[in-house]
């Protein structure tokens, strides 16, 4: 249909031949646009149709197409057959030759075209004059101003190559470029590039070019130095015992953080670069003879498979990786803290840093990795055994108390003991909603508060939030709008929600509640119980990198379980997970405090047979 | 399917256990103790023991044939014909037993809690829970009943455990019940009750080591038993025969007397989500097995496509019966006659000969051969 | 446009989830009247009367301030020939659906009870709502009165305190604890009869009365000891008339006597489910007749052991019970705290409480023909077979039944007190 009335439209109306339309991004240049199309024009339409047909099939096609279509071909654009030289294609449509010149004018020209310098205002260009070998050759350096730390620049590169040159030194028989490589430029990061693309990627990154007269290959210094966050608390996983360093924005800083947990020579922090535009570092950590190498190749397969123009956060490439998007759990696990990564790696998991991101990735992990909390490790073992049953006690409020308490108020009424019984009934004499609507009234405004309290500025949020909640459940249960049980019991779950521990659990589960309370209202324990069903056999289905998302208990593995729900004492934990398979799997030996082996070789804690 | 599914031992023993055990709590304490009086209990131990003497036999003539299911057994017994009739036959004897006990189940729910819901409405609930576990097939299911069985068992023993102060062994006298003529004659019938048994032989293919399905059928048909003496013991000593054949369930009428101080009685809906869930678990696995044997009979491609028109099959018979428990009850009598037939003799048979050919054609192998 | 079928669909789902959730089943609590308890009398032409106390909830929880409304339940009286249809009857015309799953006592009065109860009880076993161990009584008068006239004193709940008074059995022994699942088995058990509790409304109005009461009941020594005399003849006042004391006897479905508090009391020991007594009995020094007592508390020691052996058709049974107790109290000189008089007590109680027993086992035999003490467990243990059970017929043979008692009474502990010095000893007789 569309076809034929585009047809009758362009025999019946006349236009003149329009430009042809950039269907991509607004800010590419007009010459890729035709070097676009006519790359589009030769695969869509074949070599056979003549240049008027061309030019209207395209019309047609930039007319009907849907905006799918469009960020479809927009996104394959750049890139077209050959994808992975991504990069050197641009080049080569701009210029055919990326290489650095001799000349520093031409240089000069290229970084100011470039960076478009007149408007850039914070793009510096610094020239100056360097002397080797009896000779000044003109110089300049170009870097962003914000993005490195000037003293270094000063210091190291300008100092050096103004004023140090004219120390004396062996320069007989070597080339310009090496003796300044070489000599003049102490920087423990310095690269020589060849092209100017190599060179721009310093400079966006923190680093500056200097480019000398004659040489054909330009340097890159590394001077990081912009503003960020010192190593501060955790803000989201506190804990009172145990280390309190937290991730920062910075992929160096928080390498660094778990190099120095972590001091071993195997820990692997491999590179990647995700994102079109930004470019953005990310690191895939690993230790090498622990790590399952089919699971590093799985992690790094997947992040370099990645085509997305701009990567802000760690938890946007958790959508990338992530197995199952509608899972109602996470399969990947997000951490702010340093000492968590290492414990992690050192089992056998691979970690993923984002530049940018206060938060690591890990993966892959089960469920019970989700209940974890790492204040586990730094308590003793009968408090921590303690704590995870409340935890767990917590999970299982805020899924199912509104439900339960529905089912059984609507539906079982003969589970509660009478004095209950007659204070719910009686508690309900004054209200006019039935009960499942009170409580979906509660809990959208609970939900509400909530929501409104992360964004309520300054001192008054805090305060507001409880007043709000306070005084709105005292208003309410006076004006007889709900009734003061279900109060009570909003008010636990609320709690019990935070108690845990993954943030992105707690949302999942914040979400599952309501549609327990429907499944409740429809048919009583019944369908909680269908509810119930569905969801675990959807958990239980679902994968974290291969690894079954139940592992310990579902696929009954060979390995111990001690690391699930309850913990075994440290001392006890001899194996790395089993469902990992790691390449070795013995963290400790047997016996793993020494001391209590007696000089006989009798253990001394008066068990003559060990813990076997 | 690329990838080739795999349960394990553990959860393959599970998935009997739930599926001989399911019975527990519907009728299963007072049929028995309808056919054999107040001796119901050593009746079910006969007869554990005898599945389980049968089921060292099976598994003794199914070890040349191990990983392969029943229907390879009986193409290789009587070629594709034998496949197709056999599976036929397995697939009207899970259809009849899912269709019973999904009408079993919803009326009893609907007797406990839900009763002016249309029957209909909550049988369909229990079809969309089917729904689901076949679409995803066992391996979730299976992972499923490794978490959940334990849970269940445990409630189950918790049920009987309360009771103790209302057990009385003098309950169970007689002794010998209604005779040992009716033990015996009714005990060979109600070798059917282990007619789910059948379900292992369809899981074989799936287990990991291809000669562990003989450690997962003793295990299952061990504890199975296990269950269904306690169950009809404790049930006798709490209510004796002939009141004993009057509760429509058992279980729940046990469960119903739980009395710890004031507050802790009347808990016995809180066991309607665990007997629901270990419905759920039944059912599901049944019309896995349905599709899975549709599929392996006719050697069709794909099993997903097969869930709805089978769910909508089972869902028409499973409103067929009018009124509850007569029709139920004669219905079952058939089923008993013929089922343990067809789970324990049959495949005897189909083995045997099986092997025999077997044993034939390599004898005409090494005969060419000389 | 297939992917949006989908989610159109589970939408379409939800929301008529949503919608009809409610029709089917959902009630609210306060849409239901609970029934605290039900009587059942006897009325004309194959009527029944059946009588309702209902809970007032917002007398009990929380709300409005409790003390708004006086009465705590209220009461409501139909005549129907089922007691369903009756209730079917109410709903029409009260604001909430009648609901039975709160009900603690169910009261039938006597003359129903005489005329067989198994009617009711079946509908009290079938129904989901009734629930298995709710209590039953038999009313000496009519049940209406008697829900008419219990009114809870200590307490506002009345469930609470029907389910209390009637749980007391466990510390009294007065009367047996019969809950509707307990009376339907034992009724229908070859091998027992059932019993249930009795209970009355008094008739005393002031103190003086009591002394009336009391003369009726004079035993052959002229004494009325604690708990010997039934419902009726409590000597007891109190604001609440309901009284609740000893058992009444049924032999198949029909009532066919009464047992007293002290009666109950044996019928514990025989059945072995006593829990705990305050036993009170004469001294063993009777030369006195000082009309001295002696308190002790009882519970048992060991299960009894009932042995049948059937002698030309005459069941001979043997019986064993051990109690085991504390002295509580003794008014008199005499001091039996230790020693040789301890002895003394113990052989006395064990012989006071071995005529007593047999007494009322005759009574069961003789006046009631209906063997409730579970002697005829004991005889069926030895049966193989169903059908020769059935054919030996016990019900028959207990009539000829002969009863060999022994009671064991062994007294562990009395009290704070290791020996009790008489007044007379330190400052002689007091004239």
């Amino acid at each position: 249909m569309k076809g034929i009335a585009s047809f009758l439209k362009s025999i019946f109306l006349f236009k003149p031949e329009e430009p042809k339309k950039p269907f991509v991004l607004d800010d590419f240049e007009h010459r890729d646009g035709e070097d676009a199309s006519d790359r589009t024009g030769d695969e869509g339409a074949g070599a056979s149709l003549n240049r008027d047909e061309k030019e209207e099939k395209e019309k047609e096609r930039k007319d009907e197409e849907s905006i799918k279509n469009e960020r479809k071909i927009r996104m394959v654009k750049p890139v077209s057959v050959n994808s992975s030289e991504a990069v050197d294609n641009r080049e080569e449509s701009d210029d055919g030759k990326d290489e650095v010149s001799g000349s520093l004018t031409t240089s000069l020209e290229v970084m100011k075209k470039r960076y478009s310098a007149d408007i850039n205002g914070d793009f510096k260009i610094r020239e100056f004059k360097v002397r080797v070998k009896d000779k000044a050759y003109p110089a300049f350096i170009c870097f962003f101003d914000g993005l490195v730390d000037s003293m270094v620049i000063n210091s190291n590169i300008l100092v050096p190559l103004m004023t140090l040159s004219v120390m004396p030194m062996d320069t007989e028989d070597r080339s310009v470029k090496d003796i300044i490589f070489s000599h003049l430029i102490p920087q423990n990061q310095i690269k020589m590039c060849k092209t100017y693309q190599e060179v721009v990627d310093e400079i966006n990154f923190g680093g500056v070019g200097i480019f000398i007269d004659s040489l054909d290959a330009a340097f890159a210094a590394d001077v990081k130095g912009w503003e960020h966050r010192t190593v501060e608390k955790p803000t989201s996983e506190l804990n009172i015992r145990g280390p309190r360093e937290a991730f920062i924005e910075s992929i160096r800083a928080n390498t660094a953080l778990i190099r120095k947990i972590l001091k071993d020579e195997n820990l692997i922090m491999e590179d990647v670069l995700i994102g079109e535009r930004s470019k953005t570092p990310c690191s895939i950590v690993y230790i090498k003879n622990i790590a399952n190498s089919r699971l590093v190749d799985e992690v790094r397969k997947r992040l370099k498979s990645i085509k997305i123009a701009y990567l802000r956060d760690a938890a946007e490439l958790e959508h990338f990786i992530e197995d199952d998007t509608f899972l109602p759990a996470p399969q990947i696990l997000l951490t702010e803290r340093p000492d968590r990564v290492a414990a992690y790696l050192s089992e056998g998991r691979v970690a993923v840093i984002v530049h940018g991101s206060p938060f690591v990735i890990v993966v892959p992990i089960t469920f019970f990795n989700l209940i974890h909390s790492p204040e586990d490790y730094y308590l003793r073992y009968p408090y921590s055994t303690m704590l995870r049953f409340i935890r767990i006690l917590g999970i299982l409020i805020t899924l199912f108390l509104p439900a339960v308490y529905l089912a059984i108020t609507n539906y079982h009424q003969e589970m509660l003991p009478t004095d209950l019984l007659l204070a719910i009934a009686s508690s309900r004499e004054k209200v006019p909603f039935p009960t499942i609507v009170s409580i979906f009234i509660m809990e959208i405004a609970f939900e509400l508060i909530r929501e409104a309290g992360i964004r309520i500025p300054g001192p008054i949020g805090p305060t507001l939030s409880i007043v709000g909640g306070l005084i709105l459940g005292q208003a309410a249960v006076s004006a007889n709008l709900v009734s003061p049980i279900l109060i009570i019991i909003v008010a636990v779950t609320g709690i019990g929600s935070f108690a845990v521990p993954d943030f992105s659990l707690g949302y999942s589960f914040r979400a599952l509640r309501f549609i327990y309370i429907l499944l409740a209202g429809f048919a009583g324990l019944l369908g909680i119980s269908l509810g119930i069903f569905i969801n675990f056999l959807l958990l239980m289905n679902a994968k974290s990198f291969g690894v079954p998302f139940f592992a310990p208990f579902a696929p009954k593995t060979t390995g111990k379980r001690t690391n699930t729900i309850f913990r075994a004492p440290l001392w006890k934990e001899e194996d790395r997970p089993d469902f990992l398979n790691p390449k070795d799997i013995k963290q400790q030996p047997f016996i793993s405090r020494g001391w209590v082996k007696s000089e006989k070789g009798v253990e001394s804690d008066g068990q003559e047979n060990g813990d076997r | 399917m690329d990838r080739k599914t795999e349960i394990g031992n553990f959860e393959a023993a599970c998935i009997l256990l739930n599926m001989i055990s399911s019975k527990i709590i519907l009728d299963f304490p007072r049929t028995v103790s309808e056919d054999a009086g107040s001796a119901a209990w050593l009746m079910v131990l006969l007869d554990s023991v005898v599945v389980y003497l049968l089921f060292l036999v099976i598994s003794r003539l199914y070890r040349k044939f191990a990983g392969n299911d029943l229907l390879d057994v009986s193409e290789a017994a009587f070629g594709e014909t034998g496949r197709i009739i056999a599976g036929i036959i397995f697939l009207i004897q899970f259809m009849y037993i899912t269709h019973v006990v999904l009408r079993q189940f919803a009326e009893d729910i609907k007797v406990i809690s839900l009763a002016s819901t249309p029957v209909s409405v909550v049988i369909l609930l229990f079809c969309a829970g089917m729904i689901v576990g076949a679409y995803l097939g066992i391996e979730a299911i299976s992972r499923l009943h490794v978490i959940a069985i334990p849970l269940l068992a445990a409630a189950f023993l918790l049920i009987l455990l309360f009771n103790i102060p209302r057990y009385d062994i003098s309950k169970i006298s007689p002794w010998l019940g209604l005779g040992i003529g009716a033990i015996l004659k009714n005990g060979v019938i109600n070798l059917s009750y282990f007619s789910e048994l059948a379900a292992l032989f369809f899981l074989m293919p799936f287990l990991k080591k291809k000669n562990s399905f003989g450690g997962v059928g003793r295990y299952g048909i061990f504890f199975s038993g296990l269950f269904l003496v306690l169950v009809s013991l404790c049930y006798l000593m709490v209510y004796q025969y002939p009141m004993s054949t009057e509760f429509f369930l058992p279980v729940y009428q046990m469960a119903r007397t739980i009395k710890i101080g004031r507050f802790f009685s009347r808990i016995e809906p809180a066991f309607i989500l665990i007997w629901a869930s270990s419905a759920f678990l039944y059912l599901s696995s049944g019309l896995f097995f349905i599709t899975y044997i549709f599929q392996r009979t006719f050697n069709l491609k794909y099993r997903k496509p097969l869930i709805v028109p089978f769910i909508i099959l089972i869902f028409a018979l499973s409103l067929l019966p009018e009124n509850l428990y007569s029709t139920l009850q004669s219905e079952m009598h058939v089923y008993r006659l013929l089922s343990w037939l067809v789970t324990l003799i049959l495949p005897i048979i189909l083995l045997v000969i099986a092997s025999t050919r077997a044993k034939s054609n390599k004898h005409r192998e090494e005969a060419r051969h000389d | 446009m297939i992917k949006h079928i989908k989610t159109v669909l589970l939408l379409l789902v939800t929301i008529s989830m949503v919608f009809t959730s409610g029709c089917f089943d959902a009630i609210e609590p306060d849409e239901m009247a609970y029934v605290v308890a039900l009587g059942l009398d006897d009325g004309t032409d194959d009527n029944l009367i059946i009588t309702l106390l209902l809970a007032v909830p917002i007398a009990v929880g929380v709300g409005p301030e409790p003390g708004e409304i006086d009465n705590a339940t209220n009461m409501i009286t139909v005549a129907a020939p089922t007691i369903l249809g009756g209730i079917n009857v109410i709903n029409s015309l009260i604001s909430k659906r009648v609901n039975f799953t709160q009900t603690k006592l169910i009261v039938i009065s006597k003359e129903l009870a005489e005329k067989g109860v198994e009617r009711f009880i079946n509908t009290f076993i079938r129904f989901r709502e009734f629930r298995p161990d709710t209590y039953i009584g038999i009313s000496r008068g009519r049940a209406e009165e008697f829900l008419k006239e219990s009114k809870p004193v200590l307490e506002i709940n009345p469930s609470k305190h029907f389910e209390l008074v009637m749980e007391s059995f466990k510390y009294t022994g007065f009367s047996s604890g019969s809950t509707i699942e307990e009376f339907y088995s034992k009724m229908e058990c070859t091998c027992n009869e059932a019993v249930a509790v009795l209970l009355d409304i008094s008739q005393i109005e002031e103190t003086g009365d009591l002394a009336g009461v009391l003369a009726n009941r004079k035993n052959s020594d002229g004494e009325v000891l604690e708990g010997d005399y039934t419902a009726t003849d409590m000597p007891v006042v109190y604001e609440n008339k309901v009284r609740q004391m000893g058992s009444a006897v049924f032999k198949g479905d029909k009532m066919v006597g009464e047992l007293t508090g002290r009666e109950t009391f044996y019928y514990l020991m025989v059945s072995g489910k006593l829990g705990e007594i305050r036993y009170t009995m004469p001294e063993p020094d009777i030369a006195a007749h000082s009309r001295a007592y002696v308190t002790l508390r009882l519970s048992r020691a060991r299960k009894p052991e009932v042995r049948v052996k059937i002698k030309d058709d005459k069941p001979v049974v043997n019986i064993r019970i051990s109690l085991e107790g504390d002295i509580l109290a003794v008014t008199g000189n005499n001091d039996y705290s230790t020693g040789e008089s301890l002895k003394k007590l113990e052989n006395y109680a064990s012989d006071y409480i071995r005529r007593d027993v047999v007494s009322f086992l005759e009574k069961t035999r003789d006046d009631f023909n209906s063997d409730i003490c579970f002697i005829g467990k004991s005889v069926k243990k030895t049966f193989l077979f169903w059908e020769d059970w059935i054919k030996f017929n016990w019900t028959d043979k207990y009539k000829n039944a002969q009863f060999v008692v022994d009671v064991e009474v062994k007294i562990r502990r009395s009290g704070v007190m290791v020996k009790q010095v008489p007044v007379n000893q330190l400052k002689g007789d007091i004239k």
